[in-house]
């Protein structure tokens, strides 16, 4: 009677065992490590960072969150301070809570935003995908508080049925001009 | 039931079963995904591949896998290759695999995938099943790829990421809304079978000429009492 | 052999009602509504209302054509949406959106589903909804009455929100005689008043939907805590409780039915006008309750003459 669970079980932990092996090798052979290099990290961003922050040179890396690609919402994970002002780093929730939006913005010396730019953002495309329009973000520039119905900063439109999305990125510019004052005093 | 060709299988889950729209299997990925036509096609594409190996490795395996532990099997062989698939796609199409975010781990419970597996891999040799799974597939992918140009053209007024009019002009954002894409997919099921919708069998054929089934299960019953005897 | 003698099947008693007179009532009750609009809003709102009316026709027709039935352009319904359509946008949406509306109230709604009759909601309602989710901003610029000019006039560029999205309100008689920004038709409530009252004279309508939706979305906004009457005369609310909850095909059979209808239809209407992001609750909840219909249908089945209750 109890020979007849042997087969099935045998069977199933080989299957299992042969696909573990399968993973394994798979995933040796996909690994990217992680760039942990301060120097490198900035050499791999140095042209989004001039993009945000134009003009600027001598990108010193002073913070970065652990395991950066995965996580913290509605956080800072990346402060970057240069010759003429900070690029700041936010992870911001939008539609979906599983994947945040990785805001870059460039802060100038005097505190105001001079380009912000959607590094990684995968919203519904129609809806929330919009914000990641040039003319939109460009409303940021030159600003140093803002909010969606111009109450407590300047006001930046909201994308049509994007509301969610649009917030995400006015709270992440927000967080990032407080970062960069912090920065600035830390400086100091 | 007479054998049918391999290209009589492949054309079989491409047009005559197509799986979104006359089978209504695995659902969730039409509405969810054709927002956009090139994810449509880069989620199609995923699920093909592991369509096409999981029915590969599960007919090969059909005589050793036991009935008793055939389900928890297939869904460990099905997700083996959807991790690969994954993992392959995070490392060279890091874009796509941004887009399809949770839904390309959801492929592992597309019930094409389980259902091709336990209706015609684990009943058939290997080079029908892998027609088979290719078929459905790119029927699969077919599907997709229609919903996501309706949906993407009349929602945004562009096609692959491309705008027609420019970025400020939205299309009719209904057809980017869940409730659109329930629209779409009811009026092309409707439509695909207007046009496709076979002659029900009739009923007096006994064995598998009677069983509407049959087309579906490779017409195992009467190829077993053909064996038996 | 002449025929003597004709057998046919019931009904054999017939009254002089027929669709047609049904919805040509509808329409002279429409009519004062209309009138204020142009008013209101100008010559160009009797365009609005003509593409409305001319898309509903033409998709009726089509509809009808391509599944080969026969065509009841002739009944009126299809003008009476077109014409509850237009009343349901603002003056300043683009002609090019009835179309789309239509589309979506006639072909979808209504023939897609079986014809007049088997509709599962209120077609122009559908229409109205779909063209709010899909172009929103293209219909949300309210224009201010009498800012219109010439014959052909369009609006100036006056526009206000609606008194739902307003912050200072019109004031209650302004509201009641239609002075302030809306969609067409929904602005005048005394017009729309007078409509029902025709309706209810002919007996086309019960007032028991009417009365018991206005009253209970009255009594929620009271309690959700906005001022009851200048609630009730604003947005969409008469427009919808005269002329949309009291469709036959979607509404409930029995009285019962009927006030747990309208109950759910004025506590919806407050809830989604205090709470939901949308400043208007009308459409929704009516095509909320038009959805549970046939639940509360099942639920107040009348006991059948000398049958048992379940």
């Amino acid at each position: 009677m109890k020979f007849k669970y042997v087969k099935p079980t045998l069977v199933l932990l080989i299957i299992c065992v042969v696909i573990s092996a399968a993973l394994a090798a798979t995933y040796r052979l996909t690994y990217v490590p992680p760039v942990t290099d301060p120097a490198q990290i900035v050499a791999l961003m140095a042209d989004d960072y001039a993009e945000v922050l134009p003009g600027s040179t001598d990108y010193v890396l002073v913070e970065r969150t652990e395991g950066y690609e995965k996580l913290a919402r509605g956080a800072v994970v990346e402060r970057v301070t240069a010759s003429n002002g900070c690029i700041v780093t936010v992870h911001s929730s939008g539609q979906y809570d599983s994947d945040p939006i990785r805001v870059l913005v460039g802060v100038g010396a005097d505190g105001a935003v001079t380009g912000v730019k959607l590094l990684k953002i995968s919203e519904t495309p129609g809806m929330g995908m919009k914000t990641n329009n040039p003319r939109w973000l460009a409303q940021f520039v030159g600003g140093t508080s803002f909010s969606l119905d111009g109450r407590t900063g300047a006001g930046i439109d909201g994308v049509t049925s994007a509301t969610k999305s649009s917030r995400a990125v006015v709270n992440a510019v927000n967080m990032a001009v407080e970062a960069a004052a912090e920065l600035r005093k830390e400086a100091n | 039931m007479e054998k049918k060709s391999i290209w009589q299988i492949f054309r079989n889950g491409l047009i005559d079963e197509n799986p979104t729209f006359r089978l209504l299997l695995g659902m969730c990925a039409p509405l969810a995904i054709t927002t956009s036509a090139s994810n449509a096609i880069g989620m199609g594409l995923a699920t093909t591949f592991v369509l096409v190996c999981s029915n590969a490795v599960i007919s090969a395996l059909r005589r050793v896998i036991p009935k008793e532990v055939r389900l928890p099997a297939f869904i460990t062989i099905i997700a083996g290759f959807v991790t690969i698939v994954s993992l392959v796609m995070q490392r060279y199409f890091a874009s796509l695999y941004d887009s399809l975010g949770v839904f390309l781990e959801l492929i592992v419970v597309n019930c094409i995938i389980l259902g091709r597996a336990e209706m015609f891999a684990s009943k058939n040799k290997v080079i029908p099943s892998l027609a088979d799974g290719l078929g459905m597939g790119l029927g699969f992918t077919a599907a997709l790829l229609i919903i996501s140009t309706i949906r993407e053209i009349l929602g945004n007024l562009s096609w692959f990421g491309f705008s027609f009019f420019g970025d400020d002009v939205s299309g009719m954002l209904f057809f980017i809304l869940p409730a659109g894409a329930f629209f779409v997919l009811g009026m092309l099921t409707a439509l695909m079978n207007v046009i496709f919708a076979k002659k029900p069998a009739k009923k007096n054929d006994a064995g598998c000429a009677g069983c509407p089934g049959a087309s579906a299960c490779g017409g195992s019953c009467d190829r077993k009492e053909a064996e038996a005897k | 052999m002449e025929r003597r003698m004709v057998v046919t099947s019931s009904p054999h008693i017939k009254s002089g009602v027929t669709t047609q007179r049904i919805m040509l009532d509808v329409l002279i009750a429409l009519t004062p509504a209309l009138v204020m609009s142009v008013v209101y809003f100008g010559p160009m709102s009797l365009a609005c209302v003509a593409t409305s009316v001319g898309s509903c026709l033409f998709f009726e027709w089509g509809a009808e054509k391509v599944f080969r039935r026969p065509v009841t352009v002739r009944d009126l319904s299809a003008v009476v949406t077109g014409v509850i359509l237009a009343f349901n946008l603002p003056v300043t949406t683009p002609l090019w959106i009835f179309p789309i509306a239509a589309f979506f109230a006639i072909a979808v709604t209504k023939q897609l589903f079986g014809g007049i009759g088997q509709n599962f909601a209120n077609p122009a309602l559908v229409g109205r909804i779909v063209i709010m989710l899909s172009f929103a901003a293209k219909i949300s610029s309210y224009p201010k009455p009498f800012a219109w000019t010439g014959w052909l006039g369009g609006v100036e560029a006056a526009t206000g929100a609606t008194p739902l999205a307003a912050e200072v309100k019109p004031g209650l008689l302004d509201l009641f005689i239609g002075n302030h920004g809306g969609a067409l038709g929904e602005v005048c409530a005394a017009a729309l008043l007078l409509g029902g009252i025709y309706l209810v004279i002919r007996r086309v309508i019960s007032p028991l939907v009417p009365v018991v939706f206005i009253g209970t979305a009255a009594l929620f906004s009271w309690i959700f805590g906005a001022d009851p009457l200048v609630s009730i005369l604003s947005g969409g609310l008469f427009l919808g409780a005269i002329f949309m909850a009291t469709d036959y095909a979607t509404t409930p059979s029995t009285w019962p039915g009927k006030l747990i209808f309208a109950v759910g239809c004025g506590f919806f209407t407050a809830l989604i006008r205090a709470f939901g992001s949308y400043p208007e609750g009308v459409s929704f909840a009516i095509l909320l309750m038009n959805i549970a219909t046939p639940l509360i249908d099942r639920f107040t089945r009348q006991k059948p003459f000398g049958g048992e209750a379940k």
